[in-house]
């Protein structure tokens, strides 16, 4: 790959964001699965 | 070619898919695919589905069933989006989508509707039950396959069918509380039904070159104007005889009566105007205009009509 240093530093980013929200979507499905576990015990 | 960034960039092999490693889609590409304003209607519509329904759901799961409503249409979506990338790229409105514009690959799109559709199914199911799990999955087959793939290039009707697949998520709302279906949720879905032809054909009036320029055989292109004034008038009726019918067979009340006669009268005067209009020129149309803008605001009353009907019965 012949990238400049700026186009890898913006890939960068942009893969470190991606990653940050895709690690937070994961943990919002966690927390949602455990409420419905809850809601649905205590329904 | 050349004036596309995402195109050029090194580490894509030319004319080939960029590896899926070096995609330089963001977060937000992701979620422009779910067509987010679009969302808002399915979101709104189910919602008031899942208000209207007899019996109690917990308020969480109620946010659970909401929120899965909402993925799986944002799914249909990024499917409709993934199908249509070619199509997308000839048409003004669509060019800057994050497929056609090269910042997201085919594969990566198609992956992200497979797991959210997947995600939102089961999540709803073990949220709620397996009967409005089932509806949801066969809506978004139904936008996504009878529509997007089979019927919307082959049709000029194929908005009317579009609206059927935008029309399930009343049905989705009142399954999620009641695990069934009855009257009431088959009507509002012929509301949304019937609601779609007129909004959308307003709409196609004024933008029919962008779906001539794409081959997409919409009434407008396929039929003419004159024909597709006279289709809306002919549907806009039909809406108000939807509209009426859950109060006329005693399913609701006053309010949501009244609200409904009063909604539709000026939605079928607008139309009426519409069909009377003899003007060719889109920069002129100002009737159809006017439509599509009431249309909104029809449906959101409606439905909110509905939910404030049940609310004091």
């Amino acid at each position: 790959m012949n990238w400049s240093p700026d186009e890898e530093q913006a890939y960068v980013a942009r893969r470190r964001k991606r990653n940050l929200v895709i690690g937070l979507v994961l943990g919002a499905f966690a927390c949602l699965f455990y409420g419905i576990t809850i809601s649905r015990m205590a329904g | 070619m050349a004036s596309n960034p995402h195109l050029t960039q090194p580490g894509r092999a030319p004319g080939g898919a960029l590896p899926a490693a070096l995609s330089t889609a963001d977060w937000r590409d992701y979620w422009s695919l779910l067509k987010p304003r679009v969302m808002t209607l399915v979101v709104f519509t189910g919602a008031c589905g899942l208000f209207a329904a007899p019996g109690h759901i917990h308020p969480f799961l109620a946010f659970v069933a909401i929120l899965c409503i909402a993925t799986g249409a944002g799914a249909a979506a990024a499917f409709n989006q993934w199908w249509e990338a070619d199509i997308d790229a000839v048409m003004k409105r669509t060019a800057s989508r994050p497929l056609p514009s090269g910042r997201l690959e085919p594969d990566q799109a198609l992956a992200f509707a497979i797991i959210l559709s997947v995600a939102s199914v089961v999540t709803l199911g073990f949220a709620t039950n397996w009967v409005a799990a089932a509806w949801l999955a066969f809506s978004i087959f139904f936008y996504a396959v009878v529509y997007t793939i089979w019927l919307k290039p082959r049709t000029p009707q194929n908005i009317v069918i579009g609206g059927a697949a935008g029309a399930f998520p009343p049905i989705i709302g009142w399954a999620a509380v009641t695990g069934d279906v009855t009257a009431l949720p088959l009507l509002l879905f012929a509301i949304v039904f019937a609601w779609t032809p007129p909004h959308f054909w307003a709409l196609a009036l004024f933008v029919r070159s962008d779906y001539a320029n794409a081959g997409i055989p919409m009434l407008p292109v396929t039929h003419g104007v004159r024909e597709t004034r006279r289709q809306i008038l002919a549907y806009s009726l039909v809406l108000a005889a939807v509209a009426v019918a859950p109060w006329a067979l005693g399913l609701l009340g006053a309010v949501y009566g009244l609200s409904a006669t009063l909604l539709s009268l000026v939605f079928v005067a607008l139309a009426a105007r519409v069909a009377a209009s003899t003007t060719e020129e889109p920069a002129e149309m100002q009737a159809e205009k006017r439509l599509f803008k009431y249309s909104l605001l029809y449906l959101a009353a409606i439905f909110a009509a509905l939910v404030v009907d049940r609310s004091v019965a």
